[in-house]
């Protein structure tokens, strides 16, 4: 019987983590940073791009275009959120920007600054919505690796001249 | 205690003995020659004779494997006609580059030897061919057991500086020498030109194929050859000046002085030609634009030989599958499943920086073309797109190396060197990204369109319904996918300083839009 409850916990665990991915809220604190975008009217999808011309260029996406890839939404308290794997996108750095773009292994909520910066915050135990979204982060263009010619260079002229016959 | 080497009677012989030893030892080193480099000719002859024996191995792998279509008549590039080389052994530089490499400088006296006809206006009545300098240089590779081979060519600019073999060598020009030295590579692709003044570098140069005079006759030369010459109008672009020059390449096996079509002298190479020939019926003065026919050549390629990480990754196999089926990665590029010898890059995944959606590096010659493994959870079309930005850098690598030819571009050499080139010194990796962002970015976004359209028809259809284009999806959005990656060059700037119009955004909000639509809203069905 013992075997049977351990092969059993066994194969749950497995599917388990078939099934759910780790979690992460992000947080968008620095709201005046962002700006929303729309698509198409009727729908709840939307987009939070960074602004200005800072790199890399960020954006979140609550949208599809297929219904595979639909994406969901859920709700949480603050405290929850806090209480759970979170980032603040204000404390990202650099590499932790490309690291949350580049990601397949989580799966990303997104707490919008609108509810973030509002004074939701400090209500006891207000349900926020999180909706998961897709992370857009630039790549740089630093892909080329240096380079070796396999052509002659400019002649040393300077090292080895020889005096001219005269 | 006093130690003593020898009894006090034998001091005074082994004190004398000593004296005349050293005397003996000063009087022959002064006569031996002291050389700016100091030699060892055993050890150089038996290095010169492994030189000969790989060259005699390996000359017949040295030009582009035959493909049938023929790039030597139809290409902007000047390429010479292609002789057998038969360097002689016995006169050879032997020395170093600055960065290490090792170089055997042999003589190619005794061949068809080329030169510009400007020379001829420069020596009249006198015969080019007697005193230009033609070798051929063997650079040993870093890391493999192989040369490269680079002809040299050294052309006087006056009397002065005419010169003989031992006088003048790659790595050593004769101070106050003046005139041209130019490199072409094995098979007679032009590379590049220095012209010296004094000893110095004054200015390189490389030369474009314009359209112009071709039909200059050959009674207009001082050297009449009843041989090949090679008639061809150049663009020559010195930083961002260029001018158009009417110049003929001289292939000199027999010639003639123009004094009355008499014989002067009479050269006799080892190249097409086939011995002394008779000025009268040869026709010494006759235009001779048909005298040379070219050789075939292939069209070099990209050939991409896909990795075992590609091989069996579904989602990489799958896109790899569908570029391969678009008419302009067919051009530029051809995959294969099979690994080694006949391929010039490899296609694989990495793990990569995440900064990096993709990488090319150069190993041993080869391309190696590194996508991060990292991004295949992206839209088909992104993967795609990196795929495409890296097979650019391979080819633009690729046609460097071949003096321009490549499908990308029909003036390559012109624009990457005069209008690219000059304005990124430095990295590789600007001076491609600028190239791209100038040159190509509407030929690459035409043909991720075309990719997009006919192997993702689906992801098409869908994405343009939803973002309700009335005209299907436009141009400028797949030439913004491929801004990604182009930042910092000065195309960018200017369009990301674009100011919007009162109609629409700017067009570096669209670029972001666009990007993040991309990566937030297309589908990735291939594989999964």
């Amino acid at each position: 019987m013992w075997k049977l409850i351990l092969f059993t916990s066994i194969l749950a665990g497995q599917f388990s983590h078939v099934n759910q991915r780790k979690i992460l809220f992000v947080v968008i604190d620095d709201c005046e940073k962002w700006d929303r975008g729309s698509y198409r009217p009727g729908t709840s999808h939307f987009s939070y791009t960074r602004k200005g011309r800072e790199f890399p260029l960020i954006s979140f996406g609550h949208a599809w275009i297929d219904e595979a890839d639909q994406l969901t939404t859920d709700r949480s308290t603050y405290s929850d959120i806090l209480k759970s794997d979170y980032v603040f996108t204000s404390d990202l750095s650099l590499d932790e920007w490309y690291e949350l773009g580049n990601d397949p292994d989580r799966r990303i909520f997104l707490l919008p600054p609108e509810d973030y910066c509002s004074a939701k915050r400090f209500v006891y135990n207000y349900q926020f919505t999180v909706y998961e979204v897709r992370v857009h982060v630039s790549a740089s263009g630093n892909d080329l690796a240096p380079l070796e010619i396999p052509i002659a260079p400019i002649p040393a002229v300077d090292t080895l001249r020889r005096k001219k016959n005269n | 205690m006093k130690y003593t080497f020898c009894p006090p009677k034998y001091k005074k012989l082994a004190k004398s003995s000593l004296i005349v030893l050293y005397t003996m030892v000063l009087f022959l080193s002064s006569c031996i020659d002291e050389p700016d480099n100091p030699q060892i000719p055993g050890v150089e002859t038996s290095q010169i004779a492994a030189v000969r024996d790989w060259f005699e191995t390996n000359k017949t792998k040295l030009r582009l494997p035959e493909r049938g279509s023929n790039f030597r008549t139809e290409s902007q590039e000047l390429i010479l006609p292609f002789f057998e080389k038969e360097p002689d052994w016995d006169k050879f530089h032997h020395y170093y580059f600055p960065d290490g490499r090792e170089v055997f400088e042999t003589s190619l006296e005794n061949a068809t030897k080329y030169y510009p006809s400007e020379m001829s206006e420069i020596f009249v009545g006198e015969n080019p061919a007697d005193f230009m300098i033609q070798n051929i240089m063997f650079v040993r590779h870093e890391t493999l057991d192989q040369f490269n081979v680079v002809i040299a060519r050294y052309y006087p600019g006056d009397n002065e500086s005419k010169a003989n073999f031992d006088e003048i060598s790659y790595n050593a020009i004769p101070v106050l020498w003046n005139g041209k030295l130019e490199l072409f590579t094995y098979d007679e692709r032009f590379f590049v030109g220095f012209q010296f003044e004094d000893g110095k570098i004054e200015f390189s140069y490389t030369r474009a194929v314009y359209e112009g005079d071709k039909k200059h006759s050959q009674e207009a030369m001082d050297v009449r050859c009843v041989t090949n010459y090679y008639p061809v109008g150049y663009q020559v672009c010195v930083g961002e000046n260029c001018h158009k020059v009417i110049e003929r390449y001289v292939s000199e096996e027999n010639c003639f002085g123009s004094d009355g079509g008499s014989p002067s002298y009479v050269y006799s190479g080892s190249g097409s030609g086939s011995g002394v020939r008779d000025p009268a019926t040869d026709g010494g003065g006759s235009t001779c634009s048909s005298c040379y026919d070219p050789p075939e050549l292939p069209e070099p390629k990209l050939t991409i030989s896909l990795d075992k990480s590609i091989k069996e990754n579904a989602r990489a196999r799958c896109i790899v599958s569908k570029l391969a089926l678009s008419s302009f990665v067919n051009e530029m590029a051809e995959f294969t499943d099979a690994e080694g010898a006949t391929s010039n890059s490899i296609l694989k995944l990495a793990s990569l920086p995440s900064d990096i959606n993709g990488q090319v590096e150069n190993i041993n010659g080869i391309h190696q073309i590194s996508i991060n493994s990292g991004i295949l959870n992206r839209p088909d079309l992104l993967i795609a797109r990196t795929i495409l930005h890296e097979m650019v850098h391979a080819e633009i690598y690729r046609a460097l190396k071949s003096n321009g030819i490549t499908p990308l571009d029909d003036d390559f050499a012109y624009n990457f060197d005069s209008y690219v080139f000059l304005r990124t010194r430095g990295d590789s990796g600007p001076q491609h990204h600028a190239y791209m962002a100038e040159q190509l970015l509407g030929k690459m976004g035409a043909a991720l369109m075309e990719i997009h359209k006919t192997q993702f028809p689906e992801d098409y259809q869908k994405f343009n319904q939803y973002m309700n284009y009335t005209k299907g999806i436009p141009l400028d959005f797949y030439k913004n996918l491929f801004w990604e990656g182009l930042e910092g060059t000065k195309a960018f700037d200017i369009m990301s300083q674009m100011p919007g119009t009162t109609m629409g955004k700017s067009p570096f909000e669209n670029y972001k839009e666009d990007i993040g639509n991309a990566k937030n809203l297309m589908t990735k069905p291939c594989g999964n």
